[in-house]
């Protein structure tokens, strides 16, 4: 090229490109669904939370729990406080759940479908997440400043929302914003996910979720994580009724 | 006197006719109080289940606990204290007062066989069964007060001797679809892993369980029985986090008839923190089913009188055609209409005190006859029989008493005034 | 003798207060037989109908294990809702109506706050066709549900004031699948239901088929069948049929068998009246009989003069007893009619009853049949017979001497 002014803004404009980060161009589909469950539901990890559920009423109730994660259908929580839930624990195995009431010294069978200690998230929000197996997505134009929407459509009936609208953070991915929908279309909860942080060597996730119940809009519960730790080794023997209250 | 003397020697002239029509008569009238003591045994039968067997004649709750749809209704709760209860129990017509707390409650029993090591699912059949029903604490001594039919009711197996027992009380049916054995309480309890789990939430919505045994089964006897069961005061409180509060009180009145005035006492009584229903309050159905009951009785009865009636009107106007002669002989010597008329009178009057007193009478014993051995209902639907125990009210049988002659003396009025008007000389000449 | 029939018929005519005051008594005892019954007749087939127009149908079909099933999620034991099913149905001698309903739970909301309710999810176009009084349950100002609603719902009076929800405001319905997926919508409020079960009144909504089946993501589906047919009286042979029709995926069961406290009622009830009916009858031979006895002595003379020219006392008898059936007859046959009219009359008007169950109010209609009011002169006829038989047998055997000496 002749003219030297150009050959340096080539040279310049080549040399942005070339030192652009991997992902500079769009994200697919797969790598967000994959991206998200491994933010929000890492293989194997070990917690603790603390949910706090407000009701129309103003009442506001708050559980302290830890979690403990393997695979992608293995949970299982403690609750530390207050004092009436102190020594619950929660089990899920695939298909079957189980409650550890300290009253009982026993666990016993519970339906997945009840509300999670009455607050809005039912038990399988709270317990499972798996969004690439149970979702497929499309990219759509987001509505809010530097985010990308992704809408994702249920690939099969048992998934307990038909459609979500997640908005994930252009810059790291991290989930912002989230809608739930029912068949019908209407928006059942919605999900605003704060507080990023680094909680284990390089793995930063939403310290804070706020999960709000779209059709009574004063209903609303929080999930506030305070410590978490990945790939914890836990043999699969912790996650089998007999090991609750142990 | 001597009028109804008359009387009575002139109806016996006609032995037969006299004698067909108090037949009549008698069987009218006995079989419209056989049907009036039926109709009442079989109406307290279907009250006493309701009220005996399971709500009380009275119910006390905090107000706004009936009409509340939208909070748990545990937060419309009492503080349970003997100076309540005594207060309760001191109003006149309150016969005993039962504490009680309604809850929603699951039930979970225990898998047949221990989870497999490895983490697989155990096959849905062994697994064990969860499901909800209305859980009702109670105090079994005081409820035995209230609702002396519900311990009755339970058929199988016992109803819990103490507040603070573990066991407790379900539908037969139920009990069938969640696979449970009854407990024998000679035997030990079985081992934790292997009794069955009473959940609740309490009223923040924590989730809290005790350990159960199924102790007794009761029949389904009305709609709706299926998911209802019994369970200790004591452990209800404690599962609930309710120490010392319940949900309402079952209060018994006697005499039955007097539940509103004893419901309104109750009131003025506790002040406005509390409401105070009758069982016709709560359970409206009832009273739309004794009111049709009651129309049907009334229409039967116009019917039966009409007829019974009429024959004594046919019976009378026989008599009168047939002492044509004899009544024209009477006015012809001198005797007044009026006094024509007061002489049917008489013999129907006599008719309807003899009639009456004997159909009544023969009624009476049969219903009491009735009464003491009660007639059972086979109810194929339930497995317990209800005993109806007919019987009738001192109110209808005074207006049985006085109003058969009445009746009678009524239906009579016309043939009378038909004797009195014959002409003395066509009668004599007639016949 | 061929004669004795139009001696009979003058001997009647002849003395007619005689025959006014006999007549009279059959009639009148007649005729309350007849109202009687019709108002029993009447009041057993409102309580019925109640249950069978009203509420539940005739019979019901359901998945097998449905009855017996304790789970709390009846919309799992759901069944398809096909033409081809409807048609095997019908197809059944009997079976008048078919119609398909959802029983589902949920939550319903007025977006400040939500409660539990329990849902009916009615197909309006055939919901009539086997219930055809289902909609008497709707309070006065509402509307019930008509076929085209979508978007409409009847909500428990008790449970609409508990939301301050006025006729024409939405409510927020929220439920999910049998395989757990949420799904809510908004439902216009066009009626509230009232029934004499408190529950209900505090916790039923009834919304379109269509409604239900698209909430709970059951497009299709049903929990169970309702189904009417043409007469009661076949209830269970038809229920069997429909068995064999349908095979063993599916129990059917009559409205008793779902039903039975009303059941029980009723049968206490039909025992009782006819108890009653038999009771009447028998007081109104009494009566009839009385009139017959005065009749016959009445013509203790008349009686004389006939055996005394001759007449055979079989034929006295006979003749006797030919006019107390002619009274009968006659006398039946009025009665019975003026029953009708007076039962036609009042069922013109109605009664009003409060019905225990929908606690709408009904119109009691009295009405009997035909085949009854036959029997009804049939018996008056018998009893007549009956009544003047020992009498007429009395006034054979007078000594022609003495009878026209006395009298």
């Amino acid at each position: 090229m002749a003219n030297p002014e150009m050959t340096m803004r080539v040279i310049a404009l080549m040399t942005a490109v070339l030192a652009l980060p991997a992902f500079a161009a769009e994200p697919t589909v797969d790598e967000l669904l994959k991206k998200y469950d491994s933010i929000m539901g890492p293989t194997a990890y070990e917690a603790e939370t603390t949910m706090t559920a407000t009701r129309e009423d103003g009442s506001v109730r708050s559980y302290e729990m830890k979690f403990l994660k393997k695979d992608n259908d293995k949970f299982r929580l403690w609750f530390g406080n207050p004092s009436s839930v102190k020594g619950q624990e929660m089990l899920r195995n695939g298909e079957s759940m189980w409650i550890y009431l300290p009253n009982l010294k026993r666990a016993t069978r519970i339906a997945s479908r009840d509300n999670f200690q009455g607050g809005d998230f039912n038990n399988a929000d709270v317990l499972r997440v798996n969004y690439q197996a149970d979702y497929t997505g499309t990219l759509e134009k987001s509505d809010a400043d530097a985010t990308y929407l992704l809408v994702l459509k249920a690939k099969n009936p048992d998934t307990s929302y038909d459609s979500i609208r997640l908005y994930l953070r252009k810059s790291d991915l991290q989930p912002m914003k989230g809608q739930y929908f029912g068949t019908s279309g209407q928006m059942i909860r919605s999900a605003e996910f704060t507080d990023h942080r680094e909680f284990d060597k390089g793995y930063v996730r939403p310290g804070k979720v706020v999960m709000k119940n779209e059709l009574v809009k004063a209903r609303k519960s929080e999930m506030v994580m305070k410590s978490l730790k990945l790939n914890v080794e836990v043999p699969a023997q912790r996650f089998t009724q007999s090991d609750l209250g142990k | 006197m001597a009028l109804l003397k008359l009387a009575s020697r002139n109806l016996l002239r006609n032995r037969r006719r006299t004698a067909i029509t108090l037949a009549a008569m008698i069987i009218g009238v006995g079989v419209m109080v056989v049907l009036r003591g039926f109709i009442n045994g079989q109406q307290k039968v279907i009250i006493e289940n309701i009220i005996d067997g399971r709500m009380g004649a009275v119910q006390v709750h905090k107000t706004g606990y009936v009409k509340n749809v939208l909070t748990s209704p545990l937060n419309l709760d009492m503080a349970d204290s003997p100076e309540l209860r005594a207060k309760l129990g001191g109003i006149e017509g309150v016969e005993a007062v039962a504490p009680r707390i309604e809850f929603g409650a699951m039930i979970s029993t225990p898998d047949k066989a221990p989870s497999p090591e490895d983490g697989s699912p155990l096959p849905d059949d062994l697994q064990g069964k969860t499901s909800f029903f209305i859980a009702v604490g109670v105090e079994p001594e005081a409820e035995a007060k209230v609702t002396p039919r519900r311990t009755a009711l339970v058929d199988h197996g016992r109803m819990f001797p103490k507040s603070d027992s573990e066991e407790l009380v379900l539908n037969a049916e139920f009990a069938v679809g969640l696979e449970t054995a009854i407990h024998d309480p000679a035997t030990p309890l079985p081992p934790l892993e292997n009794r069955t789990a009473l959940l609740a939430s309490d009223r923040d919505s924590a989730l809290n369980g005790e350990n159960v045994v199924l102790g007794g089964t009761f029949p389904t006897f009305s709609p709706g029985d299926k998911r209802v069961g019994l369970v200790p005061l004591g452990l209800a409180q404690r599962l609930l986090r309710m120490e010392g509060r319940v949900t309402e009180y079952a209060i018994s009145v006697k005499p039955i008839d007097r539940a509103d005035e004893v419901a309104r006492r109750i009131q003025d009584t506790i002040g406005p923190d509390y409401e105070v229903h009758t069982w016709s309050q709560l359970f409206p159905f009832i009273k739309a089913l004794t009111g049709t009951q009651d129309f049907i009785f009334s229409v039967v009865s116009g019917v039966f009188l009409t007829v019974v009636l009429l024959g004594i009107v046919n019976a009378m106007l026989m008599s009168v055609l047939e002492r044509t002669r004899e009544i024209g002989t009477m006015l012809a010597v001198g005797m007044r209409r009026r006094q024509i008329v007061s002489l049917f009178l008489a013999e129907g009057l006599v008719i309807g005190l003899i009639g009456g007193f004997l159909g009544i009478g023969l009624g009476v014993a049969i219903v009491t006859w009735f009464h003491h051995a009660g007639i059972p209902l086979p109810a194929p639907g339930a497995t317990v029989p209800s005993i109806i125990r007919p019987f009738v009210s001192t109110r209808f049988l005074v207006s049985a008493v006085i109003g058969t002659p009445l009746g009678a003396a009524l239906a009579t009025l016309w043939p009378a005034w038909r004797a009195s008007r014959l002409r003395p000389v066509e009668a004599l000449q007639s016949a | 003798m061929s004669q004795f029939p139009k001696l009979a018929a003058r001997n009647v005519g002849r003395n007619r207060r005689r025959s006014l005051i006999t007549g009279m008594a059959i009639i009148v005892c007649v005729g309350m037989v007849v109202i009687l019954k019709g108002f029993i007749d009447g009041v057993r087939n409102l309580m019925v109908a109640d249950v069978v127009e009203g509420r539940a149908g005739a019979l019901q079909v359901h998945k097998k294990g449905f009855v017996d099933n304790i789970e709390a999620v009846p919309t799992r034991m759901n069944i398809a809702y096909t033409p081809e099913l409807v048609a095997k149905m019908k197809a059944v001698p009997g079976v008048k109506g078919v119609t398909g309903r959802m029983m589902f739970n949920g939550l319903i909301g007025n977006g400040l706050t939500q409660t539990m309710f329990v849902g009916r999810g009615l197909d309006l176009e055939h919901e009539e066709e086997a219930c055809p009084r289902s909609k008497a349950s709707v309070k006065a100002g509402g509307q019930p549900l008509l076929p085209g609603d979508t978007t409409h719902t009847l909500v428990g009076f008790e449970l609409a004031e508990s939301f301050s929800v006025a006729l024409g405001k939405t409510v927020n319905v929220q439920s999910s699948s049998p395989t757990g997926r949420s799904n809510s919508m908004d439902l216009t409020v066009k009626g509230f239901s009232s029934s004499s079960f408190p529950f209900e009144n505090k916790r039923v909504i009834t919304v379109p088929l269509a409604t239900a089946q698209e909430l709970l993501g059951l497009q299709g589906r049903v929990t169970e069948y309702a189904i009417a047919v043409d007469d009661l009286d076949r209830l269970e042979q038809i229920r069997d049929q429909l068995r064999v029709a349908l095979g063993p995926e599916f129990e059917v069961h009559t409205w008793q068998e779902l039903n039975t406290f009303v059941r029980d009622l009723i049968a206490r009830q039909d025992i009782i009246m006819a108890a009653i009916a038999f009771v009447l009858f028998i007081i109104a031979l009494t009566v009839i009989g009385n009139t017959m006895l005065m009749s016959v002595f009445e013509r203790v003379r008349e009686i004389g003069t006939l055996l005394a020219v001759g007449v055979r006392r079989i034929q006295v008898l006979q003749l006797f007893v030919l006019e107390a059936a002619m009274l009968g007859l006659m006398g039946g046959f009025v009665g019975a009619a003026l029953g009708q009219v007076v039962l036609n009359a009042i069922a013109a008007i109605g009664i009003p009853l409060e019905m225990p169950g929908t606690s709408s109010v009904a119109l009691l209609r009295p009405h009997t049949s035909w085949s009854y009011t036959g029997i009804a002169v049939v018996v008056a006829v018998l009893g007549a017979l009956v009544a003047s038989a020992l009498p007429a047998r009395r006034a054979s055997r007078l000594n022609p001497v003495e009878a026209l000496r006395n009298g």
